[in-house]
């Protein structure tokens, strides 16, 4: 299930849905919060959160995101209609929409064709088809992505270390330092 | 950009893109080779992405990339009229704010390799002065900047390219279209005037017509201690 964590009480409108629910309505229309047919949660297309999303299940993100995101475990795909503006934190990305913050993933990001990233992306593993627009900075270096995720790129370093360590906007692991959301941009 | 490269030239079936491969000997040596496999570099792309790319400098060093994409999103046309000399200081000091702005946020790490690709081609010598300014305070000492010159021919791409450097040592350049513009044929006088601290170092002219120059920071000056 996904939390809920409102900065401005406008957390999520999806007519009239809360965000709460996002995860566990199935089937319930084409633009709202469902489960795709691999059973990965969805954040329909109509659907905007200001706010944190969190969880521990694989999410698909097709509306819009301002904040922050954190599937410590999981697969996060933003699909083409997507557009998220929040550092990200998850197991592996797969970007086909537009991202603007840094992405941190403890196993791989993967850059589509059709996406529009600005920002950071730090992963042992980074793919970036060509086509996709990208503004920011690649870190693949084993070292450095150790100390932005947590200890050795475990899928389960806590998001709270990933923050204290993740790179300032100079690429400095900062402990203690506020987060750089946007450092790329 | 004919001459020998255009019997490699293809044409999309849907738009004009236009796509030539030719070997650029110094790009390969400054990707391929590092003085110490084992140090960490930061290189900064100021053309679009490529996974190739990555792929070629990741394997020779562990490193960060910063790719600044200046050609698209009319981040490139924004600074390509810059002319100091027209220029009073506050017009300038926006100039390299707006210059600043286009390049990703800096780090404290300095600069090891800059990768400029044809983009010199599309700036004024005063606008390539202040993008170098823009980054002097992050360029370590024995730099290497890259960069591809229409230099034998009076017209280039109107455009500047997308390049790929292939496995094979080919590199490819991806033109958006077959427009072209007069070429400001930049002699290595010219550019390194443009350059700050930045000393010639190598050039070789391609089969293309396109002449490739690696300049290079002193060993022994931290890029604190310049100035312009």
């Amino acid at each position: 299930m996904f939390e809920r964590n409102s900065k401005d009480g406008d957390a999520a409108r999806a007519g009239g849905r809360q965000a709460d629910s996002l995860g566990s309505s199935q089937g319930s229309g084409a633009s709202g919060g469902r489960r795709s047919g691999s059973g990965q949660a969805v954040i329909g297309r109509s659907i905007q959160i200001n706010g944190d999303v969190k969880g521990d299940e694989d999410l698909m993100i097709e509306g819009d995101v301002s904040g922050t995101v954190e599937l410590k475990n999981s697969a996060l795909t933003i699909g083409k209609e997507g557009k998220v503006k929040a550092d990200i934190h998850a197991r592996s990305i797969s970007v086909d929409g537009t991202t603007d913050g840094d992405l941190f993933a403890s196993e791989s990001i993967a850059i589509r064709a059709t996406a529009v990233v600005r920002g950071n992306l730090i992963a042992p593993r980074i793919s970036l088809e060509d086509g996709a627009s990208f503004k920011g900075s690649v870190e693949m270096d084993q070292k450095a992505v150790e100390k932005a995720i947590g200890t050795g790129s475990s899928a389960s370093s806590s998001t709270s270390d990933a923050l204290a360590a993740k790179p300032n906007a100079n690429n400095k692991p900062a402990a203690a330092q506020p987060s750089a959301a946007g450092a790329a941009r | 950009m004919r001459g020998a490269a255009a019997a490699l030239a293809t044409r999309a079936s849907d738009h004009t893109e236009q796509v030539f491969s030719f070997k650029a000997p110094l790009l390969n040596r400054l990707l391929d080779n590092s003085e110490d496999p084992e140090r960490r570099e930061v290189v900064l792309d100021l053309g679009r992405a490529s996974q190739s790319l990555l792929d070629r400098l990741i394997a020779a060093r562990p490193c960060r990339v910063e790719v600044a994409d200046l050609a698209t999103d009319g981040g490139l046309s924004s600074i390509t009229e810059i002319d100091s000399n027209e220029a009073d200081d506050r017009s300038a000091d926006r100039d390299l704010d707006r210059i600043r702005g286009l390049l990703p946020e800096p780090s404290d790490e300095q600069l090891n390799l800059i990768l400029c690709w044809d983009l010199p081609n599309y700036l004024t010598l005063s606008a390539l002065s202040l993008l170098i300014d823009s980054l002097s305070n992050r360029i370590a000492p024995g730099c290497h900047l890259h960069m591809l010159i229409g230099y034998s021919k009076r017209e280039m791409a109107a455009q500047p390219g997308r390049y790929i450097p292939g496995t094979d040592g080919n590199l490819s350049q991806i033109l958006p279209s077959d427009e072209l513009a007069q070429a400001p044929r930049y002699s290595p006088e010219h550019l390194g005037s443009a350059l700050g601290n930045f000393g010639y170092e190598r050039g070789v002219l391609l089969a293309n017509g396109m002449q490739e120059f690696i300049y290079a920071w002193p060993d022994d000056e931290p890029s604190a201690e310049r100035s312009f």
